[in-house]
Parts: structure tokens; sequence; C-alpha cells
């Protein structure tokens, strides 16, 4: 059998935009998810504190890494936003090698956390801090991973062509979602690693 | 005036229409937002019944809890209690709302299909599954914790309702990704979002609440879950005392965030009562945001008792300013859309013999929003002490039945394009009628019940016989509310399968673009393209423009 | 200029704000703390005062994204793509992914709490719905017609979804299978194995004539013989397989014998190890 589609009817123009719309209510929808765990972490550790109890022990927890992480996720910020620029202005060699960066910087974030995370030598089964600690970031993690797999898709989609000038509305949104997955972190950053 | 260039098909009938159930096949494959629809409705209508013979059960239990143990013991009841409350909202209220709106809205913004089709798919069996895994959970012992001690498989069990029901959270939040997108982007030439159906625009506020607030439920369920598995016990996951992890996501079913299960009602209000009266409804961009304020004040997700610090006892959520404006302001925007609608009955033709089951749904509906938000503002009073009460549950039971009763009247006014064909008056009167009456007299008697010192734990007997009076009438209206249950679920159930008679493409006299579809509606629904739109009630238009002509 | 999706987004927001800074003054926050997010002095109760202030700045966040696309109304989405109109139209194609994506959730759900091998294989099904999902949407759009998109999407895709799903299928029910057979007695394990045999045999010479079947009928049998296996299969692993116990032929060979077998197996030596010729 041989499929060409040379003569055949292109493809009925679809609405733009739809992607986006449909990926702004979801980063909503996530960021509030996160919001509801990290103000149940501030919430404890406001009581924790009214009570005269210890939250963190000092040097448990250390800015460093974390702070590594968030340049990192910055760093990722360009890259995403380089990708959409790159589709829209049809050069799709720069909008791949900006998504794989994005992807690229992803993994080197989830191996900064596993890093934070055996460092700080918590239990989850611990304390009350010990245990909002690993849920905050674990949370972020889950998120991370579907911008991960939000950019990967986005890439593959590249790889056979569907984006172009005026069509890059899927990729337009995973920088939505990755950016939102990195506002995220900043409020983990400042919540956990700043504030402790 | 030319607002639309051709004109509906008002009072023609189309062939006579097969079944619109095409079969397992369709059921498991389809994109059509129909389909999708329909699987919604089925699944919301089964879990209805399933709901209120739960809520029969409890009340026989509650009316003399001393000699009646009909669940085997105090954990199992509260777990079934649980399931009712919860069920009531999340796998009841808002499923029969997405699947009304699942099949109407997309007609009513003129698309030809739902934004993500296959998402909408995909969510519409996550909640039949995970619907599933959360009642199989219940069975098995689980719940949402415990007023014993638990074995460890009990623990697993109660692990597993919590993951169930955030799946049912997880599938609702897609179907309404998918609603929310629909009314967004895919409108149809000259619809503003200003010009949208007011069934659609509420659908749009109260998907936008949904998103802003429960995934915050689920944050809590994640909480409770990690928990229960590995967690220090801190937050419900020792599961005794306090309602276990039911106590940390009670909130939901709770004021004010239970009101946003209700949004739509207004939506069903503004869209079914213009077209009763025959009268182009006046003021809609008023009515829209009367909509919006109602969904602003809905939004409750930030009123949780269980993380109340308990070192002060000044600061209590419910005893601060913002709880109490919510609770206080929330009738208004209710008292102000049944406004419009008298205002509209009054302009109107008038209700010409016994009124339809969708005037009936839609007005019912709306009276008991009113009262549930009424029994609301008497819950923020601060001297009456009503917050422990089971008055909080009196406004559940008042705001959900009042989404149910709508949404009956709903799939009833638009049983042309849900099930291609008009279900049976008599049948929707009296569904709709049961509901509306078993749900007052359940509501209000909890309500007033409160004022008798009856607690909402419901482990907690009444300390007056006046509250084991109030329960036997409450028992009463959830025996009437399950007639009207059974009766509409079957009516459904057999004109999905069955077809019907040839019926009318406008049976009413419809002023949105959904009734300018064929009835049942074809794939893609519409023949031709809808012609430029250019007020809210297109097929008016095209019925002055007629007259202008003629 | 102000759109109305813009309006009722920054309205909710504004108001939810503000109804955040009330809150926590009114529960203890003080200073400048509820309007500096806690930066000049406390907030008051934390979680009902954030709550307030993210829903609000989320809906903010919605207000600013639609205003930026104009409400993503018809007219600024035909003016975007320089043409004069654009139908709301969404070509899709049925499919059974979204069901086997739901299925594969539930399938997580499951296994997060009772067991990881469960949970992979329910990832393990997500993933896959994942690319077959991407490669529908593709073809979907490929071209205009909607045949030649089929058997693009069918020339990429069947080459690795046919044998995928066959050797899926025949690992499942060949595991399915093999725990009835080692959970029932002897001779119904022959008899079951008999019946499946015959099952196999009589849908493949159906597949195989001409005749023309109902697709509902195909995808209710297809269902109900899935279920049924999978679901014995399930049944018969957690009860568990017979009673096998240690026994020593004639031949000096360690073999297995089940407990119904010392009945119907008596006379014949050759029998004695048909206890494991039914096991795996």
């Amino acid at each position: 059998m041989t499929a060409t589609t040379t003569g055949l009817p292109a493809a009925e123009v679809t609405r733009p935009r739809t992607v986006l719309v449909g990926t702004m209510f979801a980063s909503a929808a996530s960021f509030m998810a996160f919001l509801g765990v990290v103000l149940v972490y501030i919430s404890e550790r406001a009581q924790a504190r009214t009570d005269g109890a210890e939250w963190f022990a000092d040097g448990a927890v250390e800015l460093g890494p974390a702070g590594f992480v968030f340049a990192t996720l910055i760093l990722s910020i360009f890259t995403v936003q380089w990708a959409v620029q790159a589709i829209n202005a049809g050069d799709r060699t720069n909008a791949l090698v900006a998504l794989v960066l994005s992807g690229l910087f992803g993994a080197a974030v989830f191996n900064q956390l596993w890093f934070i995370i055996n460092d700080s030598g918590f239990a989850l089964s611990g304390s009350n801090s010990e245990f909002m600690f690993f849920l905050v970031l674990g949370t972020f993690v889950v998120f991370m991973i579907a911008a991960v797999g939000f950019v990967t898709l986005t890439f593959l989609r590249a790889v056979i062509g569907q984006f172009g000038p005026r069509k890059a509305d899927a990729v337009a949104a995973a920088a939505f979602y990755w950016n939102t997955v990195v506002a995220m972190y900043a409020i983990a950053w400042y919540v956990i690693f700043v504030t402790k | 005036m030319t607002m639309t260039e051709s004109p509906p098909a008002n009072d023609t009938a189309s062939a006579v229409p097969a079944p619109v159930v095409a079969g397992l096949y369709d059921a498991l494959t389809t994109t059509d937002h129909k389909s999708i629809g329909r699987l919604w409705l089925r699944a919301g209508m089964v879990l209805l019944v399933g709901a209120v013979v739960l809520g029969v059960l409890l009340g026989f239990e509650r009316v003399d809890s001393e000699s009646t143990d009909l669940f085997g013991g105090d954990n199992a009841f509260f777990q079934v209690w649980a399931l009712y409350r919860l069920g009531l909202a999340l796998l009841v209220a808002a499923p029969l709302f997405i699947g009304i709106a699942t099949v109407v809205v997309p007609m009513q913004v003129g698309s030809t299909n739902i934004a993500f089709p296959r998402a909408a798919h995909a969510a519409v069996w996550a909640f039949i599954i995970g619907a599933g895994i959360t009642i199989a959970a219940v069975l098995a012992n689980g719940g949402w914790g415990a007023v014993d001690r638990v074995s460890n498989e009990e623990r697993e069990a109660i692990a597993l309702s919590i993951v169930g029901l955030a799946m049912v959270v997880l599938s609702l939040l897609l179907a309404s990704i998918c609603i929310a997108t629909t009314v967004v982007s895919m409108r149809v030439k000259g619809m503003t979002l200003l010009r949208v159906p007011l069934f659609a625009w509420s659908m749009l506020v109260a998907t936008s609440v949904w998103l802003l607030t429960l995934p915050v439920l689920l944050a809590n369920m994640l909480i409770a879950y990690v928990d229960i598995h590995n967690g220090p016990g801190s937050f419900g996951g020792d599961l005794s005392g306090d309602l276990g992890a039911y106590a940390q996501i009670a909130w939901v079913v709770e004021q004010p965030q239970v009101y946003a299960f209700a949004i739509p009602v207004l939506g069903v209000l503004g869209s079914i009562v213009p077209v009763a009266a025959g009268v182009r409804a006046a003021r809609h961009g008023l009515s829209m945001g009367l909509i919006g304020v109602f969904g602003l004040l809905s939004v409750g997700a930030w009123a949780q008792p269980f993380f109340q610090p308990t070192n002060n006892a000044v600061v209590r959520y419910d005893e601060k300013f913002v709880f109490i404006a919510f609770g206080l302001a929330a009738i208004l925007p209710v008292l102000g859309a049944l406004g419009g609608a008298a205002d509209s009955l009054v302009r109107g033709r008038g209700v010409q013999g016994v009124p339809p089951a969708h005037l009936l749904g839609a007005l019912g509906g709306g009276l008991l929003l009113l009262a549930g938000t009424a029994a609301g503002v008497a819950r923020v009073i601060e001297p009456f002490e009503l917050g422990d009460r089971v008055t909080v549950a009196g406004v559940m039971s008042l705001v959900l039945f009042a989404a149910v009763a709508s949404a009956i009247g709903a799939i009833w006014f638009w049983s042309p394009k849900v099930c291609g064909h008009e279900l049976s008056p008599v049948a929707g009167r009296g569904a709709v009628m049961l509901v509306v009456l078993g749900g007052l007299v359940v509501g209000a008697s909890q309500v007033i019940n409160g004022f008798f010192e009856t607690a909402n734990n419901p482990l907690v007997a009444p300390t007056e016989d006046a509250g084991d009076v109030l329960n036997t009438v409450a028992l009463v209206g959830m025996i009437v509310i399950a007639l009207g249950a059974v009766g509409a679920l079957a009516t459904l159930l057999n004109a999905m399968r069955t077809g019907g008679a040839g019926t009318a493409d406008d049976p009413w006299g419809g002023q949105t673009l959904e009734w300018s579809t064929a009835t049942p509606p074809p794939p893609g629904n519409f023949a031709e393209p809808p012609a430029l739109v250019t007020s809210e009630a297109p097929l008016l238009d095209v019925s002055s423009d007629e007259g202008e002509e003629s | 200029m102000f759109t109305t999706g813009f309006k009722f987004f920054f309205g909710i927001g504004v108001a939810l704000v503000t109804a955040g800074v009330l809150y926590g003054y009114t529960s203890g926050g003080n200073h400048m703390g509820p309007l500096s997010l806690g930066w000049k002095g406390g907030v008051g109760e934390h979680l009902g005062y954030g709550l307030l202030v993210g829903t609000g700045v989320s809906a903010i966040g919605i207000a600013l994204t639609l205003i930026f696309f104009r409400d993503a109304d018809p007219a600024d989405q035909a003016d975007y793509m320089g043409v004069d109109d654009i139908a709301p139209t969404t070509p899709v194609t049925s499919s059974f992914w979204p069901v086997v994506g739901a299925f594969g959730v539930g399938t997580m759900a499951i296994g997060l709490v009772l067991n990881t091998a469960v949970f992979i294989t329910g990832l393990v099904i997500v993933g896959a719905v994942a690319v077959e999902w991407m490669m529908d949407a593709w073809a979907d759009r490929a071209t205009g017609d909607p045949e030649a998109n089929r058997a693009l999407r069918n020339r990429i895709m069947a080459p690795i979804e046919i044998p995928a799903a066959g050797a899926a299928a025949v690992a499942l029910g060949v595991l399915a299978v093999s725990r009835i057979l080692l959970n029932t007695t002897k001779l119904g394990a022959v008899v079951i194995a008999g019946v499946v045999a015959v099952l196999i045999l009589g849908l493949g010479t159906l597949a195989a004539s001409d005749r023309k079947f109902n697709r509902n009928l195909i995808a209710g049998g297809a269902l109900v013989v899935g279920v049924a296996v999978l679901g014995g299969g399930v049944w018969a692993a957690v009860d568990g397989e017979r009673e096998f116990e240690e026994h020593h032929s004639e031949h000096g060979d360690d073999a297995e014998h089940s407990d119904d077998a010392e009945h119907s197996d008596e006379g014949s030596d050759g029998d004695h190890s048909d206890g494991e010729t039914d096991s795996e």
C-alpha cells in the first residue's frame, strides 16, 4: 500500500487558541492544587511556632542547592520562550534545540531535587515538618513530570512537522504550563528554603 | 434588522428518530459530544438513585439509632454517611450538569463538537471507573475515616476510597476544562462572550469555580492518603477522632463551597423561563453578572475547619466577617435571578394549563436554591450558633436537591436534543415535583432541627424529642425524593433505549442555536454553519426578521 | 477595550484578593501583613488567607491571559489566522484510546494502594495511550481526506500496534488462563482447556469466513470474554492454587502431584506426573 498526500485537500483550518485556553484552565487548576499543599505546610509551621516548637533543626534545610534548582528553572523559562519564538518565526531547528534544552533542564531539576531530599535525611513518617517537606516537594515533582511530558510531546509533534507560523498554539501552551510550574517552585523555594 | 441569515425550522418535525443510543461500540469509541453527555447523564442518574437509597437507609438509622443497626456498627454507618454526602455533590450534582452541558453547550455556542472530545470521553469513563472504585472501597469497609480502631485491610480500603474519589475529582476537572474551553474558544461567528446563552455562561462560571477550588480538595486528599500510608498520623491519617480524614474534606459539601454545585441552577432558570414565557429575557448582561457574583460567593476552599489553629480560640473562620458576608450575600443573586424569571413570566404569554416539567424544574430548583441560601443566612448569624449543628446538612440538602431538580427539568427541556424526542410530560412533572417537595422537606427539617441543638455529627443522637420527630420528617422527605429519582431514571433510560415518536426540532419555541438543529441532532450538529449571531437570542431575531419581511 | 471574559475573571480575582486581605486582618493579621503577603506583619489565619488570595491571583492570571487574545473571540481567531471566518470544528475520529486511558488511570489508582506491579501496569497503559493519542491527533489533521488520514495513521502505527497488542493479549490470556487452570481441579482444568481451545478454533473460523458481524456484537463479545478471562484470572490468583503435595514417583523423580489426581490417576504410573503438566 502506498499512502501519499500529494493532491489531497488540505485539512480544515481549526480554531487557534483552543489548546492554549485549555492549558490556561489546567494550569490554574494545577496551581491551586499545589497551593493547597503549600498552604497546609505554612499553616502547620505557624501552628508549631505558636506552640513554641522547632520546625526544622538548624542546618537541616540548606538554601544553596535549592537555589541551584531555582536558577536552572529560570534558565528553562528562556529556553521554552525561545522555542515559542522560533516556531512562530518558522525556524523549526531552533525550536527543536530549545525544546530539547528545556527537557534537559527538567531532568537536571529532578536530579537536584533527588540530592536535596536525600541530603535532608528526613523521613516521611517523621515529624509534621518532615512530612510536609516531602509532600510539598513531591507535589512539585508530579507537576514537573507533567510539564516535562508536555514539552516532550510538543517536541515529538514538532519533529513530525505539526507546527509553524500561526500554528504554534501547542508550543505556547507547553511554555505556559512550564512557566506555571516554575512559579510553583518559586513559591516552594521561598516558603521552604528561604523562610524555612 | 437581519440578525441571522437562515431561519430555523421552528415547527418542522424530523422523520421518526431512531434510538439515540448507538450501542456499546459507540459508548466505547465515540467522540461525539452528545453520546459523551448521555454517558454522563446515565451515570449521574443511576448514582442519584443510589445516593437517595443510601439517604433513606441513613434516615431509618437516625430515626432510632439506639435500636436500629442497618449498617453493622458505627464505623460502617459513618462511612456510608460520608459517602452519601460527598456522593450527592461529586457523584450526582456535578456529573448531571456536566452531562447536560456536554450535550447542549456546544450546540448553544454553534460548535460542531465539544473542545477536546477525546479528553471529554476519557473523563466520563474515568468518572465511572473512579466512582466504581470509591463505592467498592466503601463497601469493603473503607470510607474516609473511622470512629473506632480499624484493621490493616480496612486502612487499605480507606486509602482506596480516597484514591477513588481523587479519580472522580480529576475526571470532573478534565470535563470542566473541556466545557469551559468550548464556551471560550469554540463560539460561532458573532457570538461574543457577552452573547452566550445563560446556561452556557453559568457552566463557564461553574466550571471555572470548580477548577479553582476542587484542586484544593485533591490536595487535602493527597495529604490524607500519604498520611494514612506513611505519615505521622496528624492529618487525618490516624483515622479516628473528629471523623478521621473526612473532617479534612468536609468543606466541599458545606457552605459556601456547596453553592458551587448549584451555579448552573441559575443558568437553567435563565434559559428555560423566557422560552416558556415566550419572551426575550430582559437585561441579559445583568443576569450574567448575577450568575458571576453567585460563582464568586461560592468559592469556599478557604473555609476549612480542619486546619484552623487550635491554640487560639478567637480565630475561627466561620465567625469572621468574610464568611458571614459571603453567607449573607449569596442569597442576593439568587433573588435577582428569580426576579428576572418572574419578570419574564409577567411580560410573557403566560403559562397555559399545567406547567411543563422543565418549567417546574427550573422554578422549583431556583426556589429550593433560594431556600438553601436563606438557610445559609441563618447559619452565619452568630447568635443562632448553628455551625456544628445539623443545619449545615440542611443547607447542603436544599442546595444539592435544588441542583438535582433543576437538572431533571433541564433534561426534560433539552430532551429532544439529548434523547431524540420529548420525554413523558407526566413523568417529568411527577419526578420534578417529588424531588422539589422531598428536598424541601428534608432540608427544612434539618435546618429547623439545628435550632433544637441536634448535632451535625451523625453519631450524636438528638438531645430533644423534637429532634427525633424532625428526623422522621426528613426520612419521609427522603423517601419522596427516592420515588422521584427512580421515576426520572426509568423514564430517561427507557427513552434513550427505545427512541420515540417524531418530535419537532424546536417544540418549545427556543431562542438559542441548539434549537436550530434537527431532532435528534446529526453528527456535527448543524446541516449548515450557523450564520452571523448578533444577540444572545439569535432565533428570536430570525422570527422578528420574518415578521418584518412579511 | 476590556473583554467580557477579562472583566469576569478580573472582577472575581480582585474581589477574592480583597476578601483575603479582610479575612487576614479579621483573623489576627496585623500591620501591613495581609497587604504584603506577610512581608511586614502577620497575615492572620494562614490557610484561609492564602487560599482566598491564591484563588484571586489565579483568576487574575486567567483574566490577563484571556485579554491577551481577546477572549478567543471568533473574530480575533479569524484575524489571527488571516481568514474571514473559521468554523468551530474539531475533526476527531472515534477511538478506543480514551477508554483505555481511563482504564489505565483506574489501574494506577488501584495499584497505588494495593500493589506496585499493578501500578506500573497502569503506568505502561497510560504511556501507550499517550503515544497513540498523539498519533491519532496528528492523523486527524494530516489532510482534508479522512480516508487518507486513516491510511496514513495505520501505515505508521499498525506495524507497532498489531505485534504489541497481539503479544500483550497472548501474555495476559496465557497468564490469566494458567491461573484459572491452577486454581481449579484437575478435571476442571481439562474441561476449561478444552473449551478455550474450541472457542479459539470457532472464533478463528468465524473470523476467517466472509460473514459480516455487527460491531456492537464484536465489541460486546470481546468485552465479555476479556472481562471473564482477566476477572477469572485475578480471582483465581487471589484465591490461590489448588494444593500440591511433594511426591516421589516410582521412577525416582521428584514431582508435584495434586490431591484430586490421586483419585483419578489410579492404575496409571505415567499419569502421576500430570500434576505439573498443567501448571504454568
